[in-house]
């Protein structure tokens, strides 16, 4: 997409120069042929593939109902995360994520007051935690190690400082961590 | 209708006044049979017939006018109507290929 | 002395604004133009100045320089003062100073409203920009994202000031939109036929009825928002069946089309600049009218690629993202009938074509990562941060500022009758190219290494700083260049060198006059008999000062322009202007005074300022018009036409139809809303619907009905030359009616309409009817006032055409809100069952 874009600007920069340069070229292109050429055939040729693709893209990221895929639910308040693990026996964690490696996770996010953002730039795209609705994320990490997160919708005073790790094991690791933390009075 | 009435200036925004529509029912439509849960094929059913119909009446619009361009504005009305035409297709033709409501 | 002298001496006379304390008088679009231009660029400044706080605290990590609270209303102030008080009257500045000269009219349609818009302005400008001296500036975003605008989350009036003052602006925004539509469809010269138009009148034409349908949703959405946040009615308060959702998408059901409303005008002033340095009239006309419809709709549709990440499903993301990214074809389109332009002229090089040289290379850079943000995946990934802000720079700097600053080099010459000095132009535009690309072009890769938007401050472990610093670099290079072309207007204003006449050698209209304006604009109005961007400036202009052409004589004092054919421009009547009045001062004062009550909630004093507004419209609409008949009358090269109050079609009656369309905009907003609260927002059914009382609906009914019954019988009298007392009364009786059983439906038969999204709902659907129940009513005492004044005769029926026109959209709006209002009632009922 970026060499892409670069090309297309290069193109309509050269044309832009040939008119001053290279005006018998540019003139014998014929009025018809810029306007059809560059403004109907060259996005023809463009859009339909980029487009494609990215619808493509955008339906293998769909949390469809599976099997198997891990729950974790997220709360998003002014000014910190809550991050919680039902389905290893409802323990929480405060701006701390933890994660499997190399399995889908599905994190219903949502917000207990303004909207938030969630999100965790090396792992996923962002989705907003809004205050009556709950959207979710469907995320893979597919190495283990810390990231970062952060809140990408303005929220008022605090956003920028609102932060949160993830922390990325094997998913026995995982297991063990998080079973423990429930565990835990 | 003679080709220089006031009215006739509607034929400039007619073919995107219809890709307007196909907008909103196909938004209205899809926003009701994923809160009411209907089947996806019904909602793929119902999307695809507001193409159809969208496309139809473009087509026939394009057929009506196709000999009326006596003047500028009449032509440009018949170019707006094939690009009404082709964005409809573009836009919501790829959508019956999706999963709706995830 | 000759004949022209006596001629402009004369028109100057009628058609001039005296001095000192008359010119706070001013009506004429020169003059109101220019001050918009003028105090637009105040603001740019401001803006700046604004931006410079917000790259000063960014250029380092961890930096002191300002705390979260001050950065919030900096960048909040940032955007809204370039979006609503930079962008926006810019280009209406422009348009109201070149479409009157461009298309050969005297002046716009309706010059106090003009200047009535220009106070709006400069009012609701004062107050937003004051509040940042008091530290209670906005400090929620220029998008005023609910739940946190909302007054649990931002009590204190700082969204308070947003939401008024930039209802305030956007008023005045959409007065001035009515008037250009009008202007451009009904007065131009005789013989420019739409298909003769100069581009430029295109584009402001598709800009203006975008901005007629594009401003009534967030006009809506602000007023709701300050329901919500005054009197506790909850539609964006998901606890209460409210939905925060619903404001971003009324939001962005403007937010969107603003960006081409501030595109199409620049472009329009590019495609008229281009042909004149290609020396050849410009290529692709046709295609290019057709592209700026395309884009006029399209960009309606595609508001939700600004909520890709607010969790609506995929389907319902991918046509949106399509629109946009179909958005590209009819820009493509543009780009390349102007390259062809250049192609087969013979270029020549001057500063404006340096800009349009900028507008290339930074728009269609701009343009492309547009494309790339359409895409939903890489949406979610670059979506709020600095990737989105380089973005949105390269489109509106590339997409407008740049073409206003070739606009600005190209059309100075006209405004002060002196040419440019070379110099500094050179340098300043070195500048500001320079200094834009090294604020933004990395800040692309800024985004991508994970700067989220909005933040005052970073840690510097993120690997952001050097990049930051260098934007901040950047765009202090980009100021100083900005300085020098300020420095360079006063010096061509003061130093450059006078010309004649048309210096670029133009082929359009507004150089066919004498520079500076005179007050009058054309001493004679042309004919026209070709496209007019093939005319000849220089022969025509001195025709038209020794009288050859349309109302070449001074008639009773009269400021006339004509009215044409709204596609033929074949000549129609005589439009007989008002004078410079103070009116238009007044009534913004007074509306300043509204706004001001409403921000400090003295609501006596609010009811106390819109009594005195509309008292002062009902004295203005006094004076409006005329008191006799003239039948026909001469107006110039052989030809006998009505005035313009006897005419069929007067400006004004295609005002209100324009005014409606603005209105029933807003009105489907609603309709909107109250849909989308009943499927999505959460907390629904409500515990309580409103009860059927039908003597009360079917008093609403009636009044209703009456209305327009009543308005066609008084028509019917005044053409038989009756008196129209009887039917005015019976009009009254039914706004009466339809008024005591609304309130009796709001104040009784509604729940609470703070205890709910639904009540609140139905309770404004309600309050919509009976406010133009009310305005029936004053339409009613304006046009018994006026029969009795004697403006009335079987000639002069506008007035009571109006009310008719009026009393049917209430009545079809008001049926169709209490059919909604009761089904609503049943669909709330059997939300409870939705899965």
């Amino acid at each position: 997409m970026f060499f892409g874009s670069l090309v297309l600007f290069a193109l309509v920069m050269v044309a832009l120069a040939l008119t001053f340069l290279c005006p018998n070229w540019a003139r014998r292109v014929s009025p018809a042929q810029w306007i059809i050429g560059g403004g109907l055939v060259l996005p023809a040729l463009v859009l339909p593939p980029l487009v494609a693709w990215a619808l493509v893209a955008g339906e293998r990221l769909l949390p469809l109902p599976g099997q198997g895929v891990t729950r974790i639910e997220v709360v998003a308040e002014q000014f910190g995360w809550q991050f919680g693990y039902p389905d290893q026996g409802g323990a929480t964690t405060v701006n701390l994520l933890h994660l499997p490696a190399g399995e889908p996770v599905d994190l219903h996010i949502t917000s207990t007051d303004v909207i938030h953002s969630f999100w965790v730039p090396q792992l996923a795209g962002k989705l907003d935690a809004i205050p009556g609705k709950t959207n979710v994320l469907r995320l893979q990490a597919d190495r283990t190690g810390t990231f970062y997160g952060q809140c990408a919708e303005f929220c008022g005073i605090g956003h920028a400082f609102m932060r949160f790790e993830v922390e990325v094991r094997e998913p026995d690791d995982f297991l063990r961590v998080v079973d423990g933390l429930a565990a835990e009075p | 209708m003679s080709p220089t009435r006031p009215a006739s200036l509607l034929w400039l925004v007619a073919g995107f006044g219809l890709w307007s529509t196909a907008l909103i029912l196909v938004y209205a439509l899809h926003a009701v049979g994923c809160a009411f849960v209907w089947p996806p094929a019904a909602i793929r059913l119902g999307l695809a017939l507001v193409l159809l119909a969208h496309v139809a009446a473009l087509l026939a619009l394009i057929h009506h006018q196709r000999r009326r361009t006596v003047n500028l504005l009449l032509q440009v009305a018949l170019w707006t109507l094939v690009a009404a035409l082709v964005a409809t297709a573009f836009t919501y033709g790829p959508l019956l290929l999706l999963t709706p409501c995830v | 002395m000759s004949d022209a002298l006596c001629r402009h001496k004369e028109l100057s006379r009628i058609w001039a604004t005296g001095p000192g304390w008359q010119r706070l008088g001013a009506v004429n679009h020169s003059i109101l133009g220019l001050r918009f231009m003028i105090t637009a660029a105040v603001f740019f400044a401001i803006g700046g100045v604004l931006a410079m706080l917000i790259r000063a605290q960014l250029a380092t990590a961890d930096s002191a320089f300002l705390g979260p609270e001050s950065y919030n209303q900096i960048f909040t102030m940032h955007g809204t003062v370039m979006m609503f008080l930079f962008a926006i009257p810019m280009l209406e500045g422009l348009a109201i100073y070149f479409v009157p000269k461009l298309l050969g009219a005297r002046d716009l349609a309706f010059p106090r409203l003009t200047a009535f818009g220009y106070w709006c302005f400069l009012f609701g400008g004062s107050i937003l920009v004051g509040s940042l001296l008091f530290g209670l500036a906005p400090d929620t975003g220029w998008f005023m994202y609910t739940p946190l605008s909302s007054d649990v989350y931002t009590p204190g009036i700082n969204a308070d000031v947003w939401l008024l003052g930039v209802t305030f602006v956007e008023i005045s925004a959409l007065t001035l939109a009515v008037e250009l539509v009008v202007s451009i469809l009904k007065m131009r010269a005789p013989g420019m036929s739409l298909a003769r138009m100069p581009i430029f009148g295109w584009y402001i034409l598709v800009t203006a009825m975008m901005m007629i349908v594009g401003f009534p949703p967030l006009i809506l959405a602000s007023v709701l928002l300050e329901l919500e946040r005054a009197a506790g009615l909850p539609f964006f308060d998901p606890t209460r069946g409210g939905d925060p959702l619903l404001w971003q998408h009324l939001f962005w059901l403007f937010g969107h089309p603003e960006v081409y409303i501030i595109f199409l005008p620049a472009a329009g002033a590019l495609a008229t600049i281009i042909p004149v340095f290609a020396q050849r009239p410009l290529i692709g006309y046709r295609a290019s009218i057709a592209a700026i419809i395309a884009m006029a709709f399209l960009s309606f549709g595609i508001w939700v690629h600004h909520m890709f990440t607010v969790g609506i499903p995929h389907l319902a993301l991918a046509f949106f993202s399509l629109g946009s990214a179909l958005v590209a074809v009819p820009t493509a389109v543009q780009i390349f009938a102007w390259l062809a332009t250049l192609a087969h002229g013979r270029p020549r090089f001057d500063v404006p074509m340096l800009y349009v040289f900028g507008f290339f290379f930074v728009f269609v850079l701009g343009g492309l990562t547009g494309v790339m943000l359409a895409m939903v995946p890489f949406n979610w990934q670059a979506h709020d941060t600095y990737f989105v802000v380089a973005h949105l720079h390269y489109v509106l700097v590339g997409g407008f500022l740049f073409p206003l600053l070739a606009a600005l080099y190209y059309w100075l010459p006209h405004v002060t009758g002196r040419q440019s000095v070379h110099r500094i132009a050179l340098p300043a535009f070195w500048l500001i190219f320079v200094g834009f690309n090294l604020t933004f072009l990395h800040m692309h890769w800024t985004g991508l290494l994970g700067m989220p938007r909005r933040v005052f401050t970073y840690d510097g472990s993120e690997g952001w700083e050097v990049l930051n610093l260098l934007s901040s670099v950047g765009g202090f290079i980009l100021t100083m260049g900005f300085a020098l072309v300020l420095m360079d207007v006063l010096v061509q204003r003061r130093f450059g060198k006078r010309f004649r006449r048309d210096p670029w050698r133009a082929a359009t209209l507004d150089w066919a006059m004498p520079t500076p304006p005179a007050p009058y604009t054309f001493a004679a109005i042309p004919e026209i008999d070709r496209r007019a961007d093939g005319l000849e400036p220089r022969r025509l202009g001195p025709r038209l000062a020794a009288g050859d052409g349309y109302l070449a004589r001074a008639r009773k004092g009269w400021q006339e322009t004509l009215g044409v054919h709204m596609t033929t421009g074949a000549p129609e009547q005589i439009v007989v202007l008002p004078r410079t009045s103070h009116l238009p001062l007044y009534t913004a004062l007074a509306t300043g005074l509204v706004v001001l009550a409403l921000l400090v909630r003295a609501y006596e004093v609010a009811a106390f300022g819109l009594v005195l507004v509309v008292g002062l419209m009902l004295y203005t609409a006094q004076g409006a018009g005329q008191k006799v008949d003239h039948g026909k009358l001469d107006a110039g090269r052989g030809v006998a036409l009505p005035v313009h109050t006897e005419a069929a079609e007067p400006p004004p009656w295609w005002a209100l139809i324009f005014t409606l369309v603005a209105d029933a905009t807003l009105f489907a907003s609603l309709v909107f809303g109250a849909f989308y609260l009943w499927l999505i927002a959460p907390a629904w059914p409500p515990s309580e619907v409103m009860e059927a009382r039908w003597p009360a609906l079917a008093l609403v009914v009636l009044g209703l009905s009456a209305g327009p019954i009543a308005a066609r019988a008084a028509l019917q009298r005044l053409r038989s030359g009756g008196s129209v007392a009887p039917w005015l009364v019976a009009g009254g009786l039914g706004v009466l009616a339809a008024g005591v059983g609304l309130l009796r439906l709001l104040t009784d038969a509604l729940p609470d309409p703070t205890a709910h999204g639904y009540a609140a709902v139905t309770f404004v659907l309600l309050a919509y009817v009976l406010l133009h129940v009310a305005i029936a009513a004053l339409f009613l005492l304006s046009n018994a006032m006026r029969f009795a004044a004697g403006y009335l005769s079987p000639k002069r029926q506008l007035d009571l055409r109006l009310t008719r026109l009026w009393q049917d959209y209430t009545a079809a709006t008001g049926l169709i809100a209490l059919a909604l209002a009761l089904g609503l009632r049943e669909l709330a009922l059997t939300s409870g069952t939705l899965p």
